[in-house]
């Protein structure tokens, strides 16, 4: 049979039937080829014409014959081996940021949360400096400057006295003095937290959309993942901190406070982490309801499938 | 050609056979040259997929535009807000003095242009929402901007007094003082803008009405253009 043939045989069609015999319900996701409306829960009919199984579009009309497909050639395993690397890569770079990011929130808030604590260390090594120097010792190769409001205080410093100066130092008694491991927690570390509450809840929110396929235990485990990287990259401050002799007040305060504000730091970012991995897809599901028109909400139905929920439809 | 295509019922490749588009649905038809039985060329899965990209990159860039269009305008109506507080703030310490007129000529472009395209962008990109809600959220919005404003620093000597903020600030006193000077004064002028939009709504709903006659034109040349069998009623 030739191919003139078949075009005679099509060209001489019946105008279409009105019933057609529904066999049964599409329960796939299956977008229409035309408008990319979901086909989900459209009646499967036996049309009449060639008794095809076919879908109706209900927001186009187009009709799509349900049969399977033929194979596939090289190509298209290729370049999805080449798109999933692609993504994959892209979530290693977007791990690497996240971690580095919240390390990033964590020293901040550490390194301002010493500044009380090391103002203190200052003022009382100023003070040995002017003792010292009142007493004709050795101290010292600095030079006394007079403020203007009278107070005096020592520039210059040599950081080889400060290093003695404390290791003579009762280092507890000098925390108590400064209010504690806490006392440094003032506003500008609230406001730092703030931003990193903001920031650890977005990436929970982008974490938990990018992960798809996973669950919510599997998200957690992915957000202790993430915190986990960002303590191994704080190791590095943590010990610089502790291991080096400090040469100066911030290094001596940071011994003694920083590693602790930045653990705390990171305990409030895995906080926000998860709380974003865990309401991220409603999060992102609310605000495509609320950017979008039900119609074009179809396309992106893989978000609420993936939680098992009803596909957005058209009213 | 097709990479293969095998007949559902006598199981011969009809990779070779050349699909005619048939006029009664408009689908890639072909009969099998042994038994006779049609079927029907589908679109591969790659092109489907690209399809469906292309969807998923219209919606994207729906979402785009339309988050282009929420910061913008919040931008615009964060600096009408400041700017009717200072505008205020002069003329409550100025008393009987005149304003320069490029001050009363920005104002009027403030409060004509921005809300009307305001007015427009929440009646047309958000027609989905019922309209009392997002105007709520809109007004909401723009608390939470303000807010935002008012947490960083002192703006402006004259209508917004604090000091700046140091380590020794009593930050709760300071940001209650901000929500006094900025946040409270703006959302006032936001709500005078809302009200000003109003015009704005009529000129969303013709941008609307001209979307709807596009896409019943485009899908009418398109009935047309594939000779579909309703083509005859349109």
């Amino acid at each position: 049979m030739s191919s003139g043939t078949h075009l005679q045989t099509v060209t001489r069609a019946e105008p279409p039937a009105l019933a057609d015999v529904r066999v049964s319900t599409l329960i796939g996701d299956r977008l229409c080829i035309k408008c990319g409306y979901n086909l989900i829960g459209q009646p499967i009919l036996r049309e009449s014409h060639y008794d095809m199984l076919i879908v109706r579009c209900p927001e186009c009309a187009t009709v799509a014959s349900v049969q399977e497909y033929p194979l596939l050639g090289r190509w298209a395993n290729r370049w999805a081996s080449l798109l999933a690397a692609a993504w994959m890569l892209a979530l290693v770079v977007l791990w690497l940021g996240t971690s580095a990011g919240i390390f990033g929130f964590a020293v901040g808030s550490a390194e301002v949360a010493t500044e009380t604590y090391g103002d203190l260390i200052y003022q009382k090594f100023n003070q040995w400096q002017l003792q010292q120097q009142a007493a004709g010792g050795t101290t010292a190769g600095g030079n006394t400057v007079i403020l203007p409001g009278g107070s005096r205080i020592v520039v210059n410093m040599n950081t080889s006295d400060f290093t003695a100066w404390w290791k003579q130092q009762d280092r507890a008694a000098l925390l108590r003095e400064a209010g504690g491991i806490f006392s440094g927690f003032n506003w500008i570390v609230w406001y730092i937290w703030m931003w990193m509450a903001i920031a650890c809840a977005l990436l929970g929110v982008i974490w938990a959309t990018a992960l798809l396929a996973r669950g919510r235990r599997g998200l957690l485990v992915w957000g202790l993942i993430i915190i986990l990287t960002a303590a191994v990259i704080g190791l590095i401050p943590i010990l610089d901190w502790l291991m080096n002799t400090p040469t100066w007040t911030r290094q001596a305060a940071g011994q003694q406070i920083a590693p602790t504000t930045l653990a705390l730091s990171l305990l409030w970012g895995a906080i926000w982490l998860t709380a974003g991995l865990m309401f991220g897809r409603s999060i992102t599901r609310g605000l495509i309801r609320l950017m979008l028109p039900p119609r074009m909400r179809s396309s992106l139905a893989f978000l609420w499938l993936a939680d098992g929920l009803e596909p957005p439809t058209a009213t | 050609m097709a990479i293969a295509h095998v007949c559902v019922q006598c199981g011969r490749d009809l990779a070779r056979v050349r699909p005619q588009r048939e006029p009664h649905y408009g689908l890639n038809l072909l009969r099998c040259p042994t038994c006779g039985a049609a079927s029907v060329r589908r679109v591969h899965p790659v092109q489907g997929g690209w399809r469906r990209f292309r969807r998923l990159d219209f919606v994207a860039t729906m979402i785009f535009l339309r988050l282009v269009g929420i910061s913008t305008l919040t931008l615009f109506c964060a600096l009408s807000s400041i700017f009717t507080i200072a505008l205020a703030s002069e003329l409550r310490l100025g008393g009987n003095e005149r304003l320069p007129r490029e001050a009363v000529i920005f104002a009027v472009m403030l409060f004509i242009i921005v809300p009307t395209l305001l007015g427009a962008f929440l009646t047309a990109a958000f027609a989905h929402i019922p309209r009392w809600k997002m105007w709520l959220g809109w007004l909401a919005w723009m608390g939470l901007i303000l807010f935002m404003i008012a947490l960083h620093g002192p703006l402006d000597s004259q209508f917004d007094p604090r000091p700046n903020p140091n380590r020794s600030v009593a930050i709760l006193p300071w940001l209650a003082d901000g929500c006094w000077y900025i946040v409270l004064p703006g959302l006032l002028a936001t709500l005078a803008i809302l009200v000003a939009a109003t015009p704005g709504i009529v000129l969303g709903r013709l941008l609307l009405r001209l979307r709807d006659m596009l896409i019943r034109s485009k899908w009418r040349w398109r009935r047309k253009r594939l000779r579909l069998a309703g083509a005859a009623n349109v």
